[in-house]
């Protein structure tokens, strides 16, 4: 399995985005965690998680969310989602982040607005 | 022990469309084939997406579990789904060793979930299961006839849309009603359909069966039966674990003999004569039902009462040269606030925990926790040259990394010491930072903070020291108490908390406590959440 079939990382000045694809559970996670690790700028605060190309996520999904949100929190920024539906969708509903970690975008735009305007701020 | 025979859920489901695969050699690689082909079944069926959705996150979670856990590698996996009339059923059966202490861990595995804030990388696959389905039973392999696990999910099938919101809906009680006559059993199915959820089963054996794998609230049966009648299955329900605690109605065509011995003996808690009228029925259930519904709350209650005699926080209210008030809100529903406390001359160790969680499991974790922190405090105390906060917190970390029992909930702690000479040290493993007021009503966060228990690693917990002057306060609190100052019931704020505190400034300890609390006890009524502990400590220098 191709590891760049499954996320890509983009980083911008305000975000880092990473878009993942596919599914996102206990087969995927075991690679996506250490490549992710290797790849994301060890500063990167501000992230935005792309799910509009994830068709299916579970609580391995969760686990891997709930690093990235740690590592932002570290760098004193924020985790959002971007774009979530169907059954992903549903999953995060489940979960108990609360608005005050993780903001819930309906849009990729409303994502980067987020984070346009907090700078602004 | 006693082999527990699989039921036939209902009898239509040698006939109900079936989807079915084995597995030798079970890995993660399987899993996306078994979804997609379990999916597929599943849209050819015409299943609700909201059903169909739940039933391939519920797969994945319970076979991940079984490759990744069990200390016996799992060489075959047999999978089954039901598409029953009513109800959808997936039964998952493996060869390894069994799920340890299951019960235990679905205790706390939706809290967990609901607690995903607290940054715990991992466990909660059985809570997205919980969550998602009205029945989740286990049996092992010592208990089922095949001698293999069984892990069964199963949903009653509600109208579509409500699916998504159907397993934290209220829902309705669950009747077995059991009788050999099948047109009582269709009448008196018509008759309790619309408030109950009613499994009707053809005999004393499917009944008993079904028993085992899924809890009735009710259970109304038949007295006179053929092989097995309604006096014999209540004393097999009643032999089983807690099978004496469900309550037993009979059908009877005659009254004679319902006041022998040996069926007063069984403990019924109602007979109704046939030929029964709707209203009879209905109002035997509901009576039943209340009864026992009062009869649980008044033991919860009770339960809850004499566990806080035990876990009620309290500190000295002098301590040298500082004057401390603790103010403390226990609720029914929330999860347990506690406090430890050790004195010696180089100061006051105190620790106050708040075991996260809601309900009766919750008490008893934070009981069995204050227990297990007790002589965790007692021997770091002892060992230690010297009072040291993150010391206590490393020690107890370490011992949540170690111990599946501790590691089944969450719990936030603060540790802190408090020295004649006004010195104080702060540590904390995911507790709410305290507040500081300077006697010149300046306030402000202490930055005491730390991961939560278990998640320290060696990297460990830094104690925040500070020293206060004459007329300085330190507010110590749980969540139960900051949240309160959530903005619209949102997440805790602490600048609400800071606009509060300057006003307090001139007051001692005690009453400075009381009108925060006053002022707490004013947000509380705007708060629309299930209530929780809150713990307030305010220890103020005198000099």
């Amino acid at each position: 399995m191709n590891i760049n079939n499954i996320f890509e990382i983009q980083p911008a000045a305000d975000y880092t985005l990473i878009r993942f694809y596919g599914f996102i559970d206990a087969s995927t996670v075991q690679q996506i965690r250490p490549a992710l690790q290797r790849q994301l700028p060890e500063h990167s605060s501000n992230l935005i998680v792309d799910m509009r190309e994830v068709g299916f996520l579970d609580s391995h999904g969760i686990g891997l969310f709930v690093s990235l949100l740690k590592q932002a929190h570290k760098n004193k920024g924020r985790l959002a989602f971007a774009a979530a539906k169907g059954q992903p969708s549903s999953v995060l509903k489940m979960v108990g982040f609360n608005g005050g970690l993780v903001s819930y975008c309906p849009t990729l735009n409303d994502a980067y607005a987020l984070f346009a305007k907090n700078r602004a701020v | 022990m006693q082999k527990i025979q699989l039921p036939p859920v209902l009898a239509a489901a040698a006939s109900a469309p079936r989807w079915q695969r084995s597995i030798s050699a079970p890995s993660y690689a399987c899993m996306p084939v078994l979804r997609r082909e379990m999916r597929h079944f599943l849209d050819l069926a015409e299943t609700p997406p909201a059903y169909a959705d739940a039933f391939c996150l519920s797969l994945c979670e319970v076979i991940s579990n079984i490759v990744k856990h069990p200390p016996k590698k799992t060489t075959a996996l047999h999978i089954t789904f039901d598409l029953l009339p009513q109800s959808l059923r997936l039964d998952i059966a493996d060869d390894s060793t069994p799920f340890a202490s299951f019960d235990a861990i679905c205790k706390t595995a939706q809290s967990r979930l609901r607690c995903a804030e607290t940054l715990l990388e991992s466990g909660y696959g059985l809570g997205c299961i919980l969550s998602q389905h009205t029945q989740v039973s286990y049996i092992d392999a010592a208990r089922s006839a095949d001698g293999w696990n069984h892990f069964i999910i199963e949903d009653r099938l509600c109208s579509a849309p409500e699916k998504n919101s159907a397993s934290r809906q209220q829902r309705k009680p669950v009747v077995f009603l059991v009788d050999d006559d099948a047109g009582d059993l269709k009448a008196h199915h018509r008759m309790l359909s619309a408030r109950y959820d009613v499994v009707p089963l053809a005999d004393a054996a499917s009944a008993l069966a079904l028993f085992r794998t899924r809890r009735p609230d009710l259970v109304i049966s038949d007295l006179h039966m053929p092989q097995t009648d309604g006096a014999a299955l209540r004393r097999q329900i009643s032999a089983l674990p807690d099978g004496d605690l469900v309550p037993f109605v009979f059908l009877t065509a005659s009254a004679e003999g319902m006041n022998d011995k040996g069926i007063l003996r069984l403990g019924i808690d109602d007979y109704l004569l046939k030929p029964v009228t709707p209203q009879g029925l209905e109002r035997v259930a509901e009576r039943v039902l209340g009864r026992r519904e009062q009869l649980h709350r008044a033991i919860e209650g009770r339960f809850h009462r004499d566990l806080q005699k035990y876990l009620h926080p309290h500190l000295p209210a002098q301590f040298g040269p500082w004057s401390i008030t603790t103010l403390n809100r226990m609720a029914d529903a929330g999860g347990g606030d506690f406090t430890l406390h050790h004195e010696t001359r180089e100061g006051l160790m105190a620790v106050l925990a708040d075991v996260m969680g809601h309900g009766t499991e919750a008490k008893f974790f934070a009981y069995a926790y204050a227990g297990y922190l007790r002589s965790l405090f007692r021997a770091t105390s002892e060992k230690s040259t010297g009072i040291n906060t993150a010391v206590f917190l490393q020690h107890l970390s370490d011992a949540v990394t170690d111990d599946d029992f501790l590691d089944g909930t969450l719990l936030t702690c603060q540790s802190f010491h408090l020295c004649p000479t006004g010195e104080a040290g702060i540590a904390s493993a995911g507790h709410p930072p305290p507040l500081l007021l300077r006697a010149d009503g300046t306030a402000a966060v202490l930055p005491a903070e730390g991961p939560i228990p278990g998640m320290a690693g060696h990297a460990g917990y830094r104690e925040y020291r500070i020293r206060l002057c004459a007329g300085d306060k330190i507010f110590f609190a749980t969540d139960g108490f900051f949240d309160v100052f959530g903005r619209q019931g949102g997440t805790y704020d602490a600048d609400t908390l800071l606009r509060l505190l300057p006003p307090l400034a001139a007051l001692d300890a005690a009453a400075a406590a009381e009108k925060l609390w006053h002022i707490f006890d004013k947000y509380l009524q705007q708060d629309t959440r299930a209530p929780d502990d809150a713990t307030l400590i305010i220890a103020a220098y005198g000099g």
